[in-house]
């Protein structure tokens, strides 16, 4: 009499299951229409044909039909190389690295052009150890890729563990499997929750100037606490009228102007 | 996807082996006897002592031609040195030879748990004659036994003389008889004008002294003087804790026996007495050592040493590292065995040595990299010590090593020989120009903005229901496992279940049946319902069995009373052949579903 309700619970799993790994797998389909490729293309030729203004405003335009791509953002960055714009080059290859990390093309071109900005005048600690190495062996995977990865350990971790509660006799096979899985679950977790907080709480942004003053209070005349070069890091914390309250990479905290810096 | 099976397969991988090397363990085993000679008819203690656990039972060790051995019983043992516990486990055989000759037992090895146990070999020889022990006893056995006959130290060093920095053996034993100790810390004594001591993992043995067997732990260590003097060394002291075992109401006893029957053991109840034992001193005489013949940088080596001397490749080329390991063997104080001295090292960079010291030897690696092609030898080593067997300083010179060296790769050119034109031209490392990688020429994969997986809501939604399903599960299979296991409880869901499916017929015969059909199936669902509630076959409910268990149980006497009537009245309705009136069936309907609903409120 109980089987019954063990099938329709199993069933019930295996249709969540089935739904999580489609609506991940249909998210990363394609969902571009014939215009915004059309568009994409053409603003290639204007880049081959070194019209680099057009050629950006062209990317921006599907930007703002509400598509991005890491290849978009990628050829965004080298148009503004061409322009001599190494602060929205570096902002560029940065957005693009959130969705393509593991391009060998666009780890190239970010570098590249962080050897022709300024060397910062601070020191970035690094970051704790524990940390390093959990990020570590996701670090070619974007925030979506390790989602999708910890649900699948998620799925593999409640299927194993089912096989061992509906079978204790299986506990001397599968035991070591299951604490394995697990392992992997929670690493994946903790990946994704050290990079959501770094890319999704943290406000990164790119100094797009120059040379930026960064003063003590958000007013004209305050003293200059520090100065920032074109295609620095720093982290966004508030913004007040035309200011920007941003912290340095090594801690330091001061007030900037809103159009120096762009947010990743 | 690839990368992300790459990794997930590789993280499996990593997973399994740090398990497989977790499992992996070394077992201890050692087998000794407390004589190694006796006369026929007597009998020697074969001990097999497995360390680092304290559950391995009592292995077959079979027989051995001309010995009768029997086993005697287990003897546990557990250490706290330094903070760290060891613990074992002794099996006694006791050996008696039945002719003759000399007996090896052992090796044995064993399996128990997936560990392999493999021990020593131990020969008994077995003469005519009755062995004297050699040993004088440390406490002589009265009649009347002390705690200091039970348990006591010993200090013993092996001599009354020596020079600074000569090595001094030194070795403290732990005896104890028929005692439970624990907590047996590492031995202690005044060091002053001594190196610093430190012991070695303690051995572990059964001694005979005089008539009685005692558990020994033998702590070892060399100590050597650090200034000329005559010093008193020790009592070496030890703090342990002896274990006394009570048993329950028969009051405090020092009982320090554990014979008791095994009923005993469940009253039995342990103290610790903590206790600190001291060894006899020892006098000590430390000379200086003799200035005569010092040479003039003598490090301060003192002992019996051989020195090694290699250098090698022999042919090398300007900038090429030589290894230079210089090696002391022998026997004596490695602590004040320093660098051999070399001659002249003028034409060579030369790093710090790498020192590596090991029982009875120390070595030194050393790189020597030639800055000229003009040395052609690595210099000569002088090594002093003083040798305390001949009560001579003696010195050990070793080299030169001859060595070819050759000039470097950047002096190539002045080797030129022949026409310019012909001349090989040094090739420049190529400077390669940076610039950005050309654009993408494919659009990638779209993604509408702010459209991520993990901020989808569907998804989100989605994620906690595997986690409740197992939840779900282990709920379900733990009441599954239940009603396998716990009758009363399967019988009291079955009683539920039956009951409501018996009610719902009734009412449906009330309407149609015959009441004589009624009430045999009243009868029938309320006997089987009881039966099941109150784990009583159904058969055997009747009247006056419900009425004696819910009396038992504390019933309400209106319900009581109700099931008494039910029962009256089917008695009635079923053998008396009385005409009975639906409205009266309605009642004794409802009668039954009060009966149940008080049941199930009550939990009776």
């Amino acid at each position: 009499m109980r089987r019954p309700i063990i099938y329709s619970l199993a069933t019930f799993l295996l249709t969540v299951a089935i739904s999580l790994f489609a609506a991940c797998y249909s998210f990363g389909a394609e969902q571009a229409k014939e215009d915004q490729n059309k568009l994409f293309y053409a603003a290639n030729s204007l880049y081959e044909k070194q019209d680099y203004v057009k050629a950006i405003e062209a990317y921006v335009k599907i930007l703002d039909m509400g598509l991005e791509s890491g290849n978009l953002y990628y050829n965004v960055g080298n148009g503004f190389i061409k322009l001599g714009k190494l602060g929205y080059a570096i902002l560029c290859y940065e957005k693009a690295r959130r969705f393509i990390p593991q391009d060998s093309d666009l780890k190239s071109n970010l570098a590249y052009a962080k050897s022709l900005v300024a060397a910062s005048a601070f020191q970035v600690p690094s970051k704790n150890i524990i940390i390093r190495g959990i990020r570590k062996p996701f670090k070619d995977f974007n925030l979506n890729a390790i989602a999708i990865c910890a649900m699948i350990f998620y799925i593999i971790v409640v299927l194993i563990a089912s096989a061992l509660i509906l079978n204790p006799l299986l506990v001397k096979r599968l035991m070591l499997i299951f604490l394995a899985f697990l392992v992997l679950f929670l690493l994946n977790v903790g990946a994704f929750a050290i990079r959501y907080y770094d890319e999704e709480i943290l406000k990164h942004a790119i100094v797009v100037e120059k040379e930026v003053e960064c003063k003590y209070e958000p007013i004209d005349n305050s003293t200059t606490y520090y100065r920032m070069q074109e295609g620095d890091e720093v982290i966004v914390l508030k913004t007040r009228n035309d200011w920007r309250q941003i912290k340095r990479l090594d801690g330091k905290i001061s007030w900037i102007k809103k159009g120096a810096v762009e947010e990743i | 996807m690839r990368k992300i099976f790459k990794t997930f397969l590789l993280s499996c991988i990593i997973a399994s082996s740090i398990t497989a090397l977790a499992s992996a363990k070394a077992a201890k085993f050692e087998i000794s006897l407390d004589k190694s000679r006796i006369a026929i008819g007597e009998t020697a203690q074969l001990a097999l002592t497995f360390y680092d656990t304290q559950s391995m039972p009592a292995p077959d060790i079979g027989n051995i031609d001309g010995l009768e051995i029997r086993y005697v019983g287990p003897s546990t043992m557990m250490t706290v040195l330094s903070g760290q516990v060891s613990t074992s486990i002794s099996h006694i055989y006791t050996v008696l030879p039945l002719r003759t000759g000399k007996f090896q037992i052992g090796s044995f090895s064993f399996k128990y748990k997936g560990d392999e146990y493999a021990s020593n070999m131990v020969v008994l020889e077995a003469t005519e004659e009755k062995v004297m022990p050699q040993e004088k006893a440390p406490a002589a056995p009265s009649e009347t036994i002390n705690l200091e006959d039970r348990i006591f130290v010993t200090l013993m060093v092996n001599k009354t003389t020596a020079y600074v920095n000569e090595l001094i053996p030194v070795t403290v034993k732990l005896y104890v008889n028929r005692l439970n100790v624990s907590d047996i810390q590492l031995p202690t004594f005044s060091q002053e004008g001594f190196s610093k001591i430190e012991f070695k993992e303690p051995k572990q043995y059964r001694e005979n002294v005089g008539d009685t067997i005692y558990d020994v732990l033998e702590f070892k260590t060399n100590i050597f003087g650090t200034m000329p003097g005559d010093y008193k060394l020790g009592p070496a002291k030890i703090k342990c804790s002896l274990v006394e075992r009570k048993v329950g109401p028969r009051g405090a006893r020092d009982e320090f026996f554990s014979n008791d029957s095994f009923f005993e053991d469940f009253r039995a109840r342990y103290e610790k007495h903590p206790v600190e034992l001291k060894s006899q001193d020892a006098q000590l005489i430390i000379s200086p050592l003799p200035t005569e013949g010092r040479p003039k940088d003598f490090s301060g080596a003192v002992g019996d040493y051989q020195f090694i001397f290699e250098a090698g490749p022999a042919k090398v080329k300007v900038g090429d590292p030589i290894t230079l390991r210089m090696t002391i063997n022998g026997t004596g104080n490695f602590n004040t065995v320093l660098i051999p001295r070399l001659d002249n090292t003028t034409g060579f960079k030369v790093y710090e040595p790498e020192v590596k010291t090991e029982d009875n030897r120390k070595s030194f690696k050393e790189v020597f990299i030639p800055e000229t092609d003009k040395v052609t030898q690595i210099p000569r080593a002088t090594f002093n010590y003083f040798d305390t067997n001949r009560k001579e300083y003696r010195t050990i010179t070793q080299g030169p090593v001859a060595i070819q060296v050759e000039k470097g790769k950047e002096e190539a050119p002045s080797q030129v020989v022949g026409p310019i034109a012909t001349a090989p031209t040094l090739q420049q490392p190529e400077e390669l120009a940076r610039d950005i990688i050309y654009i993408k020429e494919s659009p990638g994969k779209w993604r509408e903005k702010g459209y991520e997986v993990y901020r989808k809501k569907s998804i989100l939604m989605m994620v906690p229901f595997p986690f409740l399903f197992l939840v779900a599960l282990y709920a379900l299979q733990r009441r599954r496992n239940r009603m396998r296991r716990d009758v009363v409880y399967a019988g009291r869901i079955a009683a539920s279940r039956l009951a409501k499916k018996g009610i719902k017929d009734l009412r449906h015969q009330l309407k149609t049946g015959d009441p004589k059909v009624f009430y045999e199936n009243l009868f029938n669902v309320l006997q089987s319902y009881l039966g099941n509630k109150l784990n009583i076959p159904p058969a055997g409910i009747t009247r006056d069995v419900v009425d004696s268990v819910m009396v038992s149980r504390q019933a309400d006497q209106e319900i009581l009373g109700k099931v008494r009537g039910l029962f009256d009245t089917c008695d009635e309705a079923r053998f008396a052949f009385s005409q009975i009136g639906s409205t009266a069936t309605q009642d004794d309907l409802g009668d039954l579903e009060e009966v149940i609903r008080y049941f199930e409120r009550r939990k009776i």
